[in-house]
């Protein structure tokens, strides 16, 4: 079929792909994968982790196979809200992740499979939870056999988890470049020495590495008296995995935003009536999914999640998007999803041929977009012109909520402390100038007991 | 999932090393992961069931010095 378009970040596995025909999503299981999907049914396995929102739902579809030699059968997952990716996930988003792999593990070892991979991305956050995607990830246990993703595992989950918790947060930016995660090499160089004497990180990052480098490009069939793992000794080595990923902890601290909203210029009428604006422009906007960019710990965000809109909260701030995704998690609020993404240089699309990882552009368009408090940070503390900051945000979306801090703002004089202030037009009229050829304003209200002002604008 | 093995019998057979043989050609496990993984899955092994075993004992016990305990009271019922 001409009209259907294979997902991008689907081709490594050959039991089977994704594709999409008329903006709707199917997974072509292959033949070769018969026994495997089969057995995932009859175990009992697909319905358990189903149940407790483990793995994705799917139904099974009677349509044409993009490539029919190959089908056993075509099936229709459950569509997720957006498809973020591990540099965007703050720490406990990571860890939640590494330790829902290790579950899925154990239970599928008790139902005589196992899973083959253990790609960070074959996870994702639907209604608020960690679940995995990948349907065909099961197969059979061949008893006896070491897990073939175990290195997967570590260079995805142990790696930039132990860096982000022992070294610094932000080195989970590292999984931008190393796509199929951190060399365990690079990790253990960068890990403090310290942490040779934690058992976990001593044998699955320091010694594991040094394996590595010593077997490097030998076959482990000439292996003098040859072995392998029993199912008891897999489950010994996942208990002590999880128990090295539990054991990690990272504290949000010291970052820049971590207590933006004690030290804010906000008294709490304009507040008040800043949340009152937001609430009401939400209402008339009637978006289904929202993108609130620049969030920081997602005050605003919530208002229009907690309507049931689809709603992103990102902000650059590791500590902002942790505070905000352990309340996420807590209160189980289904329709928020935080993501670490830096609007300066928001996710690009990366990987092979450039598809692998869509871009920040082009898992959108959102309904609306929502930037609060971020002009003054994007058009002075990154020196980009009003211009362009209109024209990228109606990328974005076609519903704009957008807040002006303007010079005298205390906000605004702080990042002009240091500098020399050339902009000249950064002012009420210059920034409507520069929205007009995107955006038509709807609505424009003064916030309150504040020198700032809330416009509600709709795309041309 | 929550099975736990219930004798040292399971000793022997959680360390017990079976030949090893790479059936999967999609994912490269690595030379050194599968040789290193071979002797902590071993080691890890047998400290998981020693942990099974510890606290199965105490289990065991807390359960039996409640019957005890709800013996010691019927009688006054």
């Amino acid at each position: 079929m001409n009209s259907d378009q294979r997902v991008g970040g689907s081709f490594r596995d050959p039991s089977g792909f994704l594709f999409t025909r008329r903006n709707v999503i199917y997974r072509q299981v292959n033949k070769s994968y018969r026994q495997n999907y089969d057995l995932l049914q009859e175990s009992g396995l697909y319905k358990e982790l189903t149940d407790r929102g483990f793995l994705i739902p799917h139904t099974e579809v009677e349509t044409d196979a993009p490539d029919p030699e190959l089908a056993y059968k075509i099936i229709q997952p459950e569509r997720l809200e957006f498809v973020s990716y591990p540099y965007e996930w703050c720490f406990s988003q990571l860890k939640d992740a590494a330790l829902l792999t290790l579950d899925l593990q154990k239970r599928a070892l008790t139902r005589g499979m196992w899973i083959k991979d253990a790609s960070a991305t074959n996870i994702q956050f639907h209604k608020g939870r960690p679940i995995l995607i990948d349907s065909l990830s099961f197969e059979v246990y061949p008893e006896g056999q070491p897990w073939v993703a175990y290195r997967q595992f570590c260079q995805h989950f142990l790696a930039p988890l132990a860096l982000m918790a022992l070294k610094d947060v932000r080195l989970s930016q590292l999984l931008r470049i190393h796509i199929d995660g951190i060399d365990l090499g690079l990790t253990s160089k960068l890990l403090p020495r310290s942490t040779r004497f934690n058992l976990g990180l001593l044998t699955h990052i320091h010694l594991h590495a040094a394996a590595q480098k010593r077997y490097a490009g030998q076959s482990i069939h000439r292996r003098p008296g040859g072995g392998g793992v029993s199912k008891m000794a897999m489950l010994g080595l996942l208990d002590h995995l999880e128990r090295t990923v539990q054991k990690l902890k990272w504290t949000p601290a010291g970052t820049a935003w971590g207590d933006y909203y004690r030290e804010t210029n906000y008294s709490q009428a304009a507040q008040k009536h800043k949340i009152d604006l937001v609430r009401t422009f939400i209402k008339q906007a009637e978006p289904k999914s929202l993108w609130d960019l620049g969030a920081n710990t997602g005050i605003y965000s919530r208002l229009a999640s907690e309507q049931g809109i689809f709603t992103l909260a990102t902000d650059y701030d590791p500590a902002a998007v942790e505070i905000s995704y352990l309340r996420t998690r807590n209160e189980r609020e289904p329709n928020l999803l935080p993501l670490v993404i830096d609007l300066g240089n928001p996710s690009a699309a990366i990987g092979w041929a450039n598809q692998e990882r869509k871009s920040l552009t082009e898992r959108g368009p959102a309904d609306a977009i929502m930037a609060l408090a971020l002009i003054h940070h994007l058009a002075i503390g990154n020196n980009v012109p009003l211009r362009r900051i209109a024209e990228f945000l109606s990328l974005l979306g076609s519903w704009l909520i957008i807040e002006f801090v303007p010079k005298a703002d205390s906000q605004v004089q702080r990042l002009l402390v240091s500098r020399k202030d050339i902009f000249d037009k950064y002012d009420r009229d210059g920034f409507v100038d520069a929205f007009a050829p995107h955006y038509q304003i709807i609505r424009e209200e003064p916030i309150s007991d504040s020198q700032r002002t809330l416009f509600l604008m709709k795309s041309k | 999932m929550n099975k736990q093995p219930s004798g040292m019998s399971f000793l022997l057979y959680g360390i017990l090393m079976l030949p090893v043989s790479v059936e999967h050609p999609y994912l490269d496990p690595g030379s050194g992961s599968f040789i290193l993984q071979m002797i902590i899955a071993g080691l890890a092994g047998f400290g998981y069931i020693m942990r099974s075993q510890i606290s199965n004992f105490f289990r065991r016990f807390r359960r039996s010095k409640k019957e005890e305990e709800k013996k010691d009271q019927s009688p006054n019922e």
